[in-house]
Formats: structure tokens, sequence, C-alpha cells
């Protein structure tokens, strides 16, 4: 029985030495993460995963897989999306530590319903076909730096142009070669470079797989974990920029060492991506790449004619949940440096009067004057409140006070006031 | 003359009668100097009705029927799918009005495109499997009332699936949501045939139901996202469930929190209630009288409030609806005003029995929110 063991041993090993096949070139950490073409991948979680993506077109716009945020029975779950920017280290990250991702959209194909029209669910092609999503941040995500888009990205990844593919290799620690090696465990990795072209998978627009008839003499072999990291590529001045994300490794190739290991599968960024995802992400943040949330600029570069009274000034109330739902324990917000003490407040006669009940405090200044805040005793007028001016029309405006947190006020006669972590 | 030299003088006569109209066709004869620019390419919609169109030229009609036979002889699908773009590419020159699609619908007569089933910008589709979805298609974009007409007649018969859903566009555009659309998008999720062996046009179709989302719409959609469908019709279905919810949550929640189906399926239930927009009150009291009711599980409650705000989309073209995506502020404001919502019902006694996922999703939005705090100019 053993030595029929052994005989089999040796014919694979002649069969796929004679047919060509190699030991499977894995994924390996990169020398330095800070630099390019390393520089903009890190690594992103949800409350339910972890994948790998990488800042791309615009400071404050990563692109990473779709599937890394969706369960089998189709639910989208971005909650708790995080991402660590060059994560690098022997240990997971801790969560709540990372780069929060305000907004994770997923592209629904240019057949929203029938995106999976496959039976084989989300490990079909026509599923990997749509497999990408972008996220955006309230901020930069890496200090104003992006990995540039390309016009080209088909032809770059079907010619024999350099290539390498970034991720975030997590199951060779689980069970393949490296498990015994924790201390890359959370570092960057790199299949290639190399410069495999790739090919169009059947049935599909943008699903591409790097070709070649032995499956490891590539080195462009990924693993699971790299989901969603950037296949980068290179111009003629050095400038490395992004083609495509990685979605999958083949499941045909299982001659892997272990499973979900294979020559990349990619999902290429063309311009169905750039259309509806980035485009979308792009209108929120601004053309500029700035974020666009002016209501804020304008709360602090205040023009007085915009509200009733100059010499009031900015009142906002805040109340838990509900303004109209006053309550004898919240607190007024107001920028007037003359009213900061207790008694009664005039306001916009439309809206009647508040009392306070208890000295004010300076949170902050403006153009102006001072920004306060203090108790007030209970709602003295209609319990319809809302900006001085009943002409205020425009977006939600917000500010933000280091000792008391967010204060918003919408266009719709509601203000509120949020502390992090507790109420004014 | 004899009688086949009589039948012989005719057919050259009609050759040549032929031949002189279509010679003052392209040369722009005074009597319709202005009808190729007058009439635009169905790439083109414009309003109008076959009322106010000219009559059905039957040049434009024999040319229909040649391309479809043309299309039925072809037996190799690259050559039917280049004799259809062809045919495709001439159509803007060619001044197709729509007394010319609606012959061709009433003859009954079909083929195969070569071509898949897709959805372009704006609903309009930018693929036709079949020579009738095309000409419905194109119908809907030149001639929308009279579509709509030829949609209610095809709806109320036996249509194919695709055609059901481009008839449902086509019925939905002129004349919005009433009880008679949501009649036939309901028949159509009904249609048990259809759903075991779905179409690309069918699972479009599901469009319709969230562009009439109402709450019999619930129940019809849940059946279809359970395992004895195949996964595209599963995935179609509860892509138009979340979309319902995002878009009319109010009216939904009561069926979404009594369906059998749903009450099966918590993750998927924890989702659309997390499609609640809790700066409103009502919709805040119906995620908090599901939280506080013993029935809804701590691992629904936890992926609900986890969730909140559920803003997930996906984006892609529509037959009807477009996807709203709130402008970023809209969603800081929104999320910070769900954190005070959680940091309340943290409180509440009521909900204690949530309290831990509570705590996990406030921490979770404060730092979210709190990442914004460097975008702005500080007191």
């Amino acid at each position: 029985m053993k030595s029929l063991h052994l005989i089999l041993v040796v014919l694979v090993v002649l069969v796929t030495t004679c047919a060509g096949w190699a030991a499977p070139q894995l994924p390996k950490p990169v020398p330095d993460q800070t630099v390019a073409p390393y520089a903009n991948a890190g690594l992103i979680y949800s409350s339910r995963a972890q994948g790998s993506a990488s800042v791309y077109y615009n400071p404050r716009i990563l692109v990473t897989a779709g599937h890394v945020f969706t369960t089998r029975g189709g639910v989208v779950d971005t909650s708790g999306a995080e991402f660590f920017l060059q994560y690098h280290s022997s240990t997971a990250p801790a969560r709540g530590t990372g780069t929060p991702i305000a907004r994770l959209i997923l592209f629904g194909g240019t057949n929203g319903y029938s995106a999976m029209v496959s039976n084989y669910g989300i490990n079909s092609n026509e599923a990997f076909d749509v497999d990408v999503a972008v996220g955006y941040s309230y901020s930069d995500l890496n200090g104003g730096n992006y990995s540039p888009a390309t016009r080209t990205p088909y032809s770059y990844l079907r010619g024999q142009e350099t290539k390498t593919i970034l991720g975030y290799a997590a199951v060779l620690y689980e069970a393949g070669p490296y498990a015994s090696n924790s201390a890359t465990r959370y570092w960057l990795h790199e299949a290639g470079p190399g410069t495999t072209a790739f090919s169009r998978v059947p049935d599909t627009e943008d699903f591409y797989e790097a070709t070649t008839n032995n499956a490891y003499a590539t080195p462009l072999n990924v693993v699971s974990g790299m989901s969603g990291g950037p296949v980068m590529g290179v111009d003629a001045s050095g400038v490395w920029f992004t083609v495509a994300i990685i979605v999958a490794a083949p499941a045909s190739y299982y001659f892997a060492p272990f499973e979900s290991t294979g020559p990349a599968s990619v999902r290429v960024l063309g311009s169905d991506v750039m259309d509806t995802l980035v485009s979308e992400a792009m209108m929120d943040l601004g053309a500029t790449g700035t974020l666009a949330l002016p209501g804020f600029e304008t709360l602090w570069q205040i023009d007085s004619s915009t509200y009733y009274s100059q010499e009031l000034g900015y009142l906002a109330f805040s109340t838990p949940v509900e303004p109209g739902y006053g309550t004898a324990a919240a607190w007024s917000v107001w920028l007037n440096s003359a009213v900061t003490t207790n008694g009664t407040l005039l306001w916009n006669p439309d809206y009647g009067s508040v009392t306070l009940s208890g000295a004010a405090q300076l949170i902050g200044t403006s153009s102006l004057g001072d920004v306060y805040v203090g108790p007030y005793g209970a709602w003295a007028y209609s319990t319809r409140v809302g900006w001085v001016s009943s002409a205020k029309t425009g977006a939600p405006e917000y500010f933000y006070s280091a000792s008391y947190g967010w204060l918003y006020a919408d266009n719709v006669g509601g203000i509120y006031s949020y502390a992090l972590g507790e109420w004014l | 003359m004899n009688r086949k030299s009589r039948v012989m003088a005719a057919l050259v006569a009609g050759v040549i009668l032929c031949a002189l109209i279509g010679w003052m066709r392209s040369r722009g004869t005074p009597g319709n100097a202005s009808r190729l620019e007058d009439e635009p390419a169905p790439s083109q919609p414009v309003s109008g009705d076959v009322s106010n169109a000219k009559q059905t030229d039957s040049l434009h009609a024999k040319r229909l029927f040649e391309l479809r036979r043309d299309l039925l002889a072809a037996t190799d699908p690259a050559a039917r799918r280049a004799r259809f773009l062809q045919f495709r590419e001439q159509l803007h020159q060619d001044g197709f009005t729509a007394a010319d699609w609606l012959a061709f619908l009433d003859s009954g007569e079909d083929a195969p495109t070569g071509e898949a089933f897709s959805v372009g910008p704006g609903g309009n589709l930018r693929e036709s499997p079949t020579l009738r979805v095309f000409a419905l298609d194109v119908l809907g974009q030149i001639a929308p009332e009279s579509a709509a007409k030829v949609g209610l007649r095809l709806l109320t018969e036996a249509p194919a699936p695709d055609e059901w859903a481009i008839a449902l566009r086509n019925v939905a555009r002129v004349q919005g949501v009433d009880d008679e659309l949501r009649g036939h998008v309901l028949e159509g999720l009904a249609n048990t045939e259809w759903a075991l062996a779905p179409s690309v046009g069918y699972l479009e179709g599901f469009d319709a139901a969230v562009f009439s989302a109402s709450p019999p719409m619930i129940p019809a959609l849940s059946r279809l996202t359970t395992m004895e469908y195949p996964a595209a019709t599963r995935f179609a279905a509860t892509l138009a469930l979340q979309r319902s919810a995002s878009q009319s949550f109010p009216a939904l929640a009561s069926s979404i929190a009594s369906d059998p189906i749903l009450a099966a399926n918590p993750e998927l239930r924890a989702d659309l209630f997390a499609r609640a927009d809790l700066r409103e009150p009502d919709q805040r009291v119906w995620v908090a009288t599901h939280l506080s009711n013993a029935a809804t599980s701590d691992a629904e409650a936890e992926a609900l409030i986890r969730a909140l705000p559920n803003e997930n989309q996906r984006l892609s073209n529509n037959l009807l609806t477009e996807t709203q995506i709130s402008p970023l502020q809209d969603l800081l404001g929104e999320q910070l005003q769900t954190l005070a919502v959680l940091q309340q019902w943290s409180q509440d006694p009521a909900l204690a029995a949530r309290g831990p996922s509570f705590d996990a999703a406030v921490q979770r939005l404060q730092n979210v929110t709190a990442q914004a705090i460097p975008a702005f100019q500080r007191p």
C-alpha cells in the first residue's frame, strides 16, 4: 500500500513536470508598503469580512470588491467599514482605529436585477462582472495621494505590459505555506510583477483572468483576502496607476496547495465603473475632491442678512431627537456675545421666545460673534422651531465644537445638536 | 395581352412606382422635404402619439418584415446579430414612424435579434433580444401614448416575459402608478414558470414592482426569495425588496413586519428595516416597535441596529426607477441623528435587551461622524 502511494506521488510529479507545471508563485510581502506602487493600498474591514482596497482616482475615494460586503443572501452589509492604509503588522488592527468609510456603493451592472443571471450565485462569472464597490470618506484617505485611473485598462490588461497585484493574503497564514510565519501576516502582499496577459471571461464584459496554459507559471497568482486589491500598471515615465481589482481566483485550479489560490481573476475598472460609481462619489465629494459640506462654511462665514435679526444672530435649539418636542432639560446655542445670561431671549416674533435657565458657556467664535451654549427652561413659543430667518431654504448646516460636538440644522425647521457621546 | 403578361406588367409597374417613391424620398421632394428632419430618430425620444404621426409607410413596414425574414434565416448567431446591428445603425436615417412599428407589432410576427436584454440610461434598452421587444422599446421612445396603449393590450393577453417588462415600462411612463399597473406587475411576479426559468427581461421587470411599491408587492417578492427559485430570481426579488424599502418604507413597514417569509429570513428583514429613515418620527416608531417586539430575535435586532442607517445601494440602469443617493452632507446629518436616536434608545427600558447592540452602533457612528471633523473649520 505504501509503495502504491509512493508510485502515485511519483506519477503526479512526473505528469505535472512533463506538463510544465511549476510550483505556484505565491504572493509575497512587499518590501516597503509606503512607496509606489504600494502606498495607496490597505486593509479594509466590514462588520463581517476582511478584504483589500486602495485609494483610487481621488484622495477620498477607495475601490474594492463588492463581495467583501455581500452575504450569500444578497444582503449588503457595509456597517463598520473602515480602511487601514498601508497596514503593516503581525497582528490584526484594532477595530475602530481605521478610517471609517462614510458610504460604500456597489455596482449593479447595466442590468441591475439580472446581474446574477447565472444559477451559480455570487460565485458566478456574471456576479464577478459587477463585483465592484466604491467607498468614500469624510477626509483624505492618504494625505491627498491616490492612484490614478487609466483610460486604457483593457488594452493594458490584454497586453504583456508589467502588472503587479496587491492585497492582504490572509489565507496564506491560515492554511498555507506561510502559516508558521506570523510576522508578516498582516503585511501587504504582492503578486508579481509579471507580464502575463489577461483575457475576458466568456459571457462577461469586464471580468478578466490571467491567461496561461500553466496554472502556476504566471507570477500573478492571488489568494483569499486579496479580494478588492488593485491591479497596478506602470507607464513609460514610471507612474503607477490602477487597472482593475482582484475579485476571484478560478476554482478550476484545484491543484493548488490549498483552496482559493490561482491565477488572478480581476474586474476591470472601465468606463461603466467611472460613469456610475466614481462619478456618483465625485458628485458627493465635489468636483475638486474636497468634501462638499458648505453648510459649515456658511455658518462660520455668516452673513447677517441671512438672519432675521443680526442682533440675535443665529439661534439653535437642541432637544433629544426632535425639536418641537421641547423638554426642560434641553439647551440652546446661539451666536451673539450680548446674550450670555439667564432670562428671556427674544427671537423671531414668528416663533416667540425662549427662557434661558442658566449661564451660557462660550464654545467658539464666528465672524458674527461668539458662539454660546446654554440651558433654557422651556419652550415658550410655537412648537414650530427653526431658523431665525424663515427664508432659510438651503442645505443642512453643521458646525463642530471640540467640547460640544456637532451642531446640525436642517432646512425644514429643525435645529439639532449632538455631542459626540452625550447630549448637549 | 395574356394573363401572364398582365401580371408581369403589373409587377414591373409596381417596382417602378416603388423605385420612384424611394427616389423622391431620397431627394426630398417638396411634399416631404422636412420629413426626415421632422421625424425623430428612434434613439431621440419625443412625445407624440400615433394619431399625429403619418400613416404607415408600406416600404418601412416591408423593411421590418424583410429584417424579420433575414433574422429567422440566419443560422449563425453572429450573422444574425450583425444583420440586426446593420439595421440598427441605419435606423437613425430611415425615418420609421410610430405607425410602422405599430403595424409590425400588430402582425404578431417576431424574430430573435442575437442581442441580449440590456438596459441603458433612462430605462431605454441598449440591446433587445427580439424584434418585438425592440419595436416596443422604440415605440415607447417616439410615441409614449401609443406604446402605453399597446402595452396595456399586451399585458391583458399573454405576453412573453421580456415583453411583460417593456410593456410595464411603457404603461408606467404614461399613466404612472395605479391599481391596473400594480395588478399587471403582480401577475408577472406570480408567474411561477417565468420565475423558475427567468429571462433577463423578466428580472429587469422587477423594477416595476419597485416603481409601484405597495403592501401586496412584499409577499409577492418575498415568495421569490426562497430556495425554491433559482439564484437569479432570488437576487432580483431581494434587490427589489431592498429598493422598495429604501423608497417607500412607511407604506411597506407593516407588510415587511408581518410577512411570514421575511420572518424566516431575519437577515433580510433586518436589512429592510434598517432602511428606515430615523429622522422621520413615524419610521422611528416602526423600528422601535420592531426592536421591542419579543418575537424579533437578538440576531435580527443586532443586524438591524448594526446597519442603521442603511443607505447601501447598488447603482445600475433600471427600466423605471433611478437609484437615489443622497448627498454626503445629508448622509452626515442622517448619521448624526441616527446616533442621537440610538443613544436615546439605549436608555429606553423597553429596548434594554438590545443594549449591547446599541453600544456598538453608537461607537461606530461616533467614529464615522468624528472623522468629518477635520473637514471643518474648528471654532
